[in-house]
């Protein structure tokens, strides 16, 4: 397969506000193939937007090269350009524009004819579902919305890669699985696909291959599968509410391995030895040792597991009041 | 994969970027009044206060209305193209630009867009200046006196529209926009508006000398005090094609680099 | 609580401290009503240099010296403005509820904010002159002279403050901002920047019956010839007739806001 984005030791450096200088992306190297949904996941500042305006030509890298869709960013940033779509993060769109003419917009700048403009703008239309509201000034429009149309207008020259940048930071579910479906149909259609997310769900239910940044750097890329099994082994989450039972059972289950901290007072976890993804003979042992389980869950190991693991912490604060840390 | 656009397109695509510029005015009408209206108010308010001035010994005409409404369109267009800055700014900081900057199209055709509907746009404030002051004794310029202050009014609002824009994408900040206003309002305010050069206080004599707004003041302000002569346009039009030459240098040169922040 | 009792007056200077506090913690927000009239003053008196010998001017070293006081009324009326600006703010970010609802006279909510753009209208009177002296124009009244333009600065900013906060509590930010050109359509027809004998168009007729001409001629008496005392005490009357009229209006409105409750 040939690489569609090839990343090179890529940085890009800012002014710190004490003076120095400090490396928003601090070397990375990657390479996207043909017809792939590629993930970059990584928390707030990591360096994700920064890599992505690099390679839409928005900003200069300081050192390190980058070719996406087989043309140099900075050399050839016309033709770079006329390869990509792009949505950035803050869907900026004229809020005194209706829908239809921001894709009319948008196709005359990457040099379509009236007509076929015209065409295309209720096609794409069409394909969002905003067919209704296409004569509605963008300032009427909910969130969703917006950032259907800003797929829509990223689509207009049917480009080969795609970039999204957060394409769902913000919205309701509802509009967040809308916009996943889009981006399955599209990729189905051949289309590449760089996505940043800090959400794991998202990297999970969309990626092919998920690349993980945390202070600038890549600190690990693979398929989400892979990515889950490095760390291993599933856990068993036990919930117990009677104190003396949920007492009885740590000890017996400390046994089999180790114990983490509960999620809240009447459940704790198991770390199960890798492979293991049997429940019922825990159950079983629980039951003839005479203790009421209330409950009893297998839980796959997540990809905040593995950010977890490669970076010491948290992905987000949410994921850190969901997830368990290890019991001291 | 498009092919590279023809100049024809390019044009087009001008037009596409004015037509949204003129949304500001045509979809809030009320945010671009006081844009519209100030010059006309600077002029009357001027008018009222300096009117007496006409009948020192020196002064070229002896209504100062004739005097005073054509330093209006230079007024306009400062004001017009500070305005076109002040909404590029604005436009950076939400992200907008970045979509005309991720367009292959040529960079030229961008910064075209932003300039041409500044010039359009100036047509307004001039056009209702011209009607009040008609409506309030103004002597007719002839067609062609007219003529000159609208072409001017139009290549002045894109110098100061450059110039504004260039300065947006160097700061990237709506917090810029006092420079851009203050910088076309000092260049009209440090010329003869007020009075005949001869009469100026003896430092403001020397900076409107050196200062190329006056000289595209003189232009315009030869038809409505006398009549058009050759030698009070030329140093217009020099000075004309100076700023814009310029000021299209100095945008050209920050748009190149937007992506080095 | 009655309106002079030292628990009403308390209240009424913590709200003077904090919106000058307020200003004065930004003084970015102060440019404009520095910058603007600055400005006006410099191209003016190098502009109408020789409207000074015209006939019927007044007697004056320059016509520098004779529009410093022009420049204090436009600075003090956008000084007042900008109660006002700030006062809408704090009403849409929700402080202006939480006052409301403190045990704090109503009254005194509008007074303190009327005060407060006074007493920083003494700060921009004094700026004025100073930069009149260091320039070479004298101030013929003296010290009494300076007191006197002092007090009139303050009535001018209080006037226009009280219209701004009434402003302010009844209608939208962006009215308040709009003002903004108004403030300047009222000082160009009155006698501020020039003497009222030799206006012309509107003007000629308008300043007459404009309360900031007679304003701006007892601020510019003292800079140009001495106090005679007349002219002087007409102006503090009818600043004073204004301010309190503005302020009534202020403390009416935020009545009605109130919806009538007390």
């Amino acid at each position: 397969m040939t690489p569609v984005i090839e990343v090179e030791q890529l940085v890009r450096e800012f002014k710190s506000p004490s003076g120095g200088s400090m490396q928003a992306v601090a070397g990375v190297d990657l390479a996207v193939n043909e017809g792939e949904v590629y993930g970059f996941l990584g928390p707030n500042g990591a360096g994700k937007t920064t890599l992505v305006r690099m390679l839409v030509t928005l900003l200069r890298p300081s050192s390190g090269t980058a070719r996406v869709a087989g043309f140099d960013i900075v050399n050839e940033p016309g033709s770079v350009r006329s390869a990509i779509g792009v949505t950035l993060q803050e869907a900026a769109l004229d809020p005194l524009m209706t829908g239809f003419e921001l894709l009319q917009l948008q196709a005359t700048l990457h040099g379509l004819r009236k007509g076929a403009a015209s065409a295309k703008a209720d096609e794409l239309l069409e394909r969002v579902d905003l067919v209704r509201a296409k004569d509605a000034r963008l300032g009427t429009y909910s969130g969703g919305m917006t950032r259907r149309l800003d797929l829509a207008m990223s689509l207009i020259h049917e480009p080969k890669v795609l970039f999204l940048d957060e394409p769902t930071t913000g919205l309701d579910p509802i509009s967040r699985k809308v916009l996943w479906d889009e981006v399955r149909a599209l990729n189905h259609e051949g289309t590449t696909v760089f996505l940043t997310t800090q959400y794991l769900e998202e990297a999970d239910a969309l990626a092919d291959r998920v690349g993980i940044i945390a202070d600038g750097k890549l600190v690990a890329e693979d398929t989400p599968e892979n990515l889950k099994a490095d760390i291993g082994a599933a856990r068993l989450e036990v919930t117990i509410n009677d104190p003396a039972s949920h007492a009885k059972a740590r000890e017996i289950l400390g046994g089999h391995g180790r114990l983490l901290k509960p999620r809240s007072g009447v459940s704790f976890f198991l770390q199960l030895p890798p492979g293991d993804t049997q429940l019922a003979p825990y159950v079983i042992e629980l039951d003839q040792a005479g203790v009421t389980v209330d409950r009893v869950d297998l839980v796959e190991p997540s990809l905040d597991d593995v950010f977890l693991l490669k970076t010491g912490h948290h992905l987000d604060a949410d994921a850190a009041d969901a997830a368990p840390t290890p019991v001291p | 994969m498009i092919a590279k656009p023809s100049f024809i397109e390019n044009l087009q695509l001008v037009w596409a970027l004015v037509r949204r510029g003129l949304n500001e005015i045509l979809r809030v009408p009320g945010a671009s009044l006081p844009g519209v209206i100030a010059p006309t108010i600077f002029m009357l308010g001027t008018y009222s206060i300096f009117g007496k001035l006409a009948l020192l010994p020196g002064f070229d005409t002896s209504d100062y209305l004739d005097w005073i409404l054509p330093v209006g369109f230079v007024q306009a267009a400062a004001f017009t193209g500070a305005a076109t800055g002040v909404n590029l700014a604005r436009d950076i900081e939400s992200g907008w630009f970045d979509r005309m900057l991720l367009a292959p199209a040529p960079r030229w055709v961008v910064l075209a867009g932003l300039v041409c509907s500044a010039g359009i746009r100036v047509l307004m404030p001039s056009s209702l200046l011209i009607v009040i002051g008609m409506s309030v004794g103004l002597r007719w310029p002839g067609a062609t006196g007219l003529i000159i202050s609208f072409v001017t009014a139009a290549l002045l609002a894109a110098v100061m529209a450059f110039w504004s824009c260039g300065l947006a994408m160097k700061f990237r900040s709506q917090d810029a926009a006092p420079l851009m206003q203050s910088s076309g309002f000092m260049l009209m305010q440090l010329t003869a508006v007020y009075a005949p050069i001869a009469l100026l206080a003896p430092w403001l004599q020397t900076i409107a000398r050196v200062n190329p707004f006056t000289y595209v003041l003189d232009a315009v302000r030869q038809s409505y005090i006398s009549t058009i002569s050759w030698q009070d346009t030329w140093p217009g039009i020099v000075a004309m094609v100076g700023m814009l030459v310029a000021s299209a240098w100095f945008a050209v040169w920050r748009i190149r680099k937007m992506n080095t922040a | 609580m009655s309106a002079l009792s030292p628990a009403y007056i308390r209240i009424v200077w913590a709200i003077a401290i904090r919106s000058i506090k307020r200003i004065m913690r930004r003084p970015q927000s102060l440019m404009p009503i520095f910058l603007v009239p600055t400005m006006f003053l410099v191209v003016t008196s190098g502009g109408a240099a020789r409207a000074i010998n015209l006939p019927g001017f007044p007697e004056v070293e320059s016509f520098f010296q004779f529009a410093i006081a022009g420049a204090i009324v436009q600075s003090t009326m956008l000084g007042g403005l900008m109660a006002g600006i700030n006062l809408s703010v704090d009403v849409d970010n929700g402080f202006f509820d939480r006052m409301i609802v403190a045990p704090v006279p109503r009254s005194a909510l509008v007074l303190g904010r009327v005060l407060g753009s006074a007493a920083i209208a003494l700060f921009q009177a004094c700026l004025y002159l100073a930069l009149g002296v260091v320039f070479g124009a004298s101030i013929e009244g003296g010290i009494f002279g300076i007191l006197l333009i002092l007090v009139l600065a303050g009535i001018c900013a209080a006037s226009m403050g009280g219209l701004a906060v009434a402003l302010a509590l009844r209608a939208q930010a962006q009215w308040v901002q709009g003002v903004f050109p108004l403030v300047f359509v009222i000082i160009f027809m009155s006698s501020a920047f020039f003497p009222r004998e030799l206006l012309t168009g509107p003007a000629e007729t308008i300043a007459g019956y404009n309360p900031i001409s007679y304003l701006a001629e007892g601020m510019r008496e003292p800079i140009i010839s001495g106090v005679s005392g007349s002219v002087e005490l007409k102006a503090f009357a009818i600043g004073l007739g204004l301010t309190i009229f503005t302020t009534l209006i202020a403390v009416w409105a935020l009545r009605v806001r109130l919806g009538g409750s007390r």
